[in-house]
């Protein structure tokens, strides 16, 4: 089969997450800038409260605007025979193989914005670890999952 | 057959509601109710909680009962919650029997079943039972495996007698000598060092203000020489002291090879006696720390799947054989583990990649120094360290290498130790590769295999060539 990529929805979904933890951590330093301002507390947690925000800035930069679209460009997957390959990374490129004989179960778990667009994340567990597929399709995770069950029936000398 | 989707019985609501208060409760109430209480003396209170703690066990133990049948044993146990566990004989992979001199006094060993969940659940322990029967149980155990598989074989070979799978194929004693040179080579100062200070650390509670003072100023006033006597004179101790605790673990280690399982025997106050069943073996690890390699010897140590004793020092892995002289190396393996022998001999990385691999440490030195050398008059002495940085970093990763042959992948890592680890392609659970820009501008690219022991286990091959890796992936990948 060939390589597949992930639905072109996920990066929408990717920004989403992002802002959200983004405005979550603006809560908490403000939060914390306020306690810093009202309380007694030293002076010199503001510069830390300055830090937090400046971090909080590059990570607004980097996880809405750069990494989605890397991110999806460097990912697939692609389901052979007797084992899935996923390829994933943003700075450092890594491909996985799982063998099918290896697999102990196959997961769906779609969150409120998977379900919005209807998508569905699919993890992979073996016996050491677990690899995920972030979004497919409802129709393709339900049919990988069913292939997946249907090849470690195949298969069943697990050797472990 | 299907049945209908179901829910639990409804009073699972409350009893998982229990058993996390119960959690909660135990350890936090009591504290808090005997705490208002006895707030001014704490001696009430240092009193009171092993009476709890005494308390708590004995409704445990009354609760706690076993008995087995003609192919399962059955534990019950539970205080509130019941916890009913069947164990059938021929899903235990293997017995342990434990003692100590302790309870050894009393005649009464520790029995642990492994069976084939992760360790965290899945170790079945009847901590102290007649020795007597704990042998009637393990025997039993075997007895009824041993059927089973002579059913299994019976169409090929039904002659096959059980006595006679338990001929051992060969056994191998630590000798005397052998004990001396392990406990000479791999006692370890450091861990030695960490309790002493530790101790150090609580003795400023036990002892009071006053004598501590003094001794103290002893030592500011002692000379230098004798100074460095006592610190001498510390570490011979806890030198000798680590040499006999490794007696004391090792003595008397016996390693009995059988055709399809390994029992082995150790320990001097508390003895061990553990089988192990050789298909659950998922890699074999040969560690050499740097004076054994100095005198040519090596630790031999397997990493089995199943559940494995967590608190065993050698942290989940087995531990085969303590001293093996390194030309013994490949008879050794072909007795005891016939798939993983084979020759060891592996290939080294480019000589780029170990400069890729020094450059990191030797940056980070060199920024924090010139941080230092910056706020500080000393921080530019602390750039003397980096030669030794670099030396130190050029011998690790010069002896690391890797290779392939037939089903077996080799990896040899050192992070102090020089760790060989021999896995075959169906132990290991997955496979990746790892690249970064910069590695993919310089063709090289990491390799890791996980393999699922006690533990999830990852054996990494850090920055070999591209090619090679590729080579590994596809190895990998056209199984059967």
């Amino acid at each position: 089969m060939q390589k597949r990529q992930l639905n072109p929805r996920i990066v929408t979904i990717w920004r989403q997450r992002a802002i959200m933890t983004h405005l979550i951590f603006w809560l908490i330093i403000g939060g914390f800038a306020v306690c810093v301002r009202f309380f007694d507390w030293p002076h010199f947690l503001f510069y830390i409260a300055g830090a937090l925000a400046a971090l909080n800035i590059l990570q607004l930069i980097l996880y809405v605007f750069l990494f989605p679209n890397i991110n999806y460009r460097t990912f697939f997957y692609e389901i052979r025979q007797e084992d899935l390959l996923i390829q994933d990374g943003i700075l450092v490129i890594t491909q996985t193989v799982i063998p099918f004989t290896r697999v102990q179960n196959v997961e769906t778990e779609q969150g409120p914005l998977l379900r919005k667009h209807h998508l569905t994340a699919v993890s992979v567990t073996t016996a050491a670890g677990e690899h995920e597929i972030p979004a497919l399709e409802e129709r393709d995770a339900l049919a990988l999952r069913d292939q997946i069950s249907e090849l470690i029936k195949e298969n069943p000398a697990n050797e472990l | 057959m299907n049945s209908k989707r179901r829910h639990l019985h409804f009073f699972a609501i409350f009893s998982d509601a229990l058993s996390t208060l119960w959690s909660i409760i135990v350890p936090f109430g009591f504290g808090l109710v005997w705490g208002l209480r006895h707030l001014d003396d704490i001696i009430g209170y240092v009193l009171i909680l092993p009476l709890v703690i005494l308390i708590f066990n004995f409704v445990k133990w009354l609760r706690y009962t076993y008995e087995w049948s003609d192919d399962q044993i059955h534990i019950r146990s539970g205080i509130f919650v019941r916890n009913d566990c069947y164990i059938r004989f021929q899903r235990i992979q293997s017995v342990q029997i434990k003692t100590n001199l302790l309870l050894r006094l009393l005649g009464v060993v520790q029995l642990k079943f492994d069976t084939a969940d992760p360790a965290s659940k899945g170790d079945r322990v009847l901590t102290a039972l007649n020795k007597k029967e704990a042998e009637r149980i393990k025997a039993e155990v075997s007895r009824v495996k041993g059927q089973l598989s002579n059913l299994r074989t019976e169409g090929t070979a039904p002659e096959s007698p059980v006595h006679k799978e338990k001929q051992p194929k060969k056994r191998y004693q630590l000798s005397g000598k052998r004990l001396l040179a392990a406990a000479l080579l791999s006692s370890k100062i450091g861990v030695m060092l960490a309790a002493v200070f530790g101790l150090w650390s609580q003795a400023d509670d036990l002892i009071p203000d006053n004598i501590r003072g003094r001794s103290l100023s002893y030592l500011e006033h002692a000379s230098l020489v004798g100074l460095i006597i006592l610190i001498g004179a510390a570490i011979l101790l806890l030198w000798v002291a680590s040499l006999i605790s490794i007696l004391l673990r090792w003595g008397f280690f016996r390693l009995t090879v059988f055709d399809t399982e390994w029992r082995i025997h150790r320990g001097v106050w508390e003895t061990k006696d553990e089988t192990y069943k050789t298909d659950r073996v998922q890699a074999i690890q040969i560690q050499e720390t740097w004076l054994q390699q100095l005198f040519g010897w090596c630790t031999i140590y397997a990493q089995c799947s199943g559940s494995i004793d967590s608190e065993n020092d050698d942290g989940g892995s087995v531990i085969v054989f303590p001293m093996l002289r390194k030309e013994e190396l490949p008879g050794f393996l072909s007795t005891v583990i016939p798939r993983f022998a084979g020759t060891l001999s592996t290939r080294v990385l480019p000589l780029r990649s170990t400069l890729y691999r020094m450059a990191g440490p030797a940056c980070f030195w060199i920024v924090s120094c010139s941080i230092l050398a910056w706020r500080f008059d000393w921080g530019n002495y602390a750039l003397i360290g980096l030669p030794f940085i670099l030396i130190c970093g050029w011998f690790r990763r010069r002896s690391e290498s890797w290779a392939l042959s037939d089903k077996r992948l080799i990896v040899v890592n050192r992070w102090f130790a020089k760790t060989t680890t021999i896995t075959r392609r169906n132990n290991i659970q997955s496979l990746t590769i790892k690249q970064s820009f910069l590695q993919k501008r310089l063709g090289l690219a990491n390799t890791l295999a996980t393999i699922r022991a006690s533990s999830e286990q990852i054996f990494s091959i850090h920055q070999l060539e591209k090619e090679h890796a590729n080579t590994i992936f596809q190895w990998f990948r056209n199984r059967n």
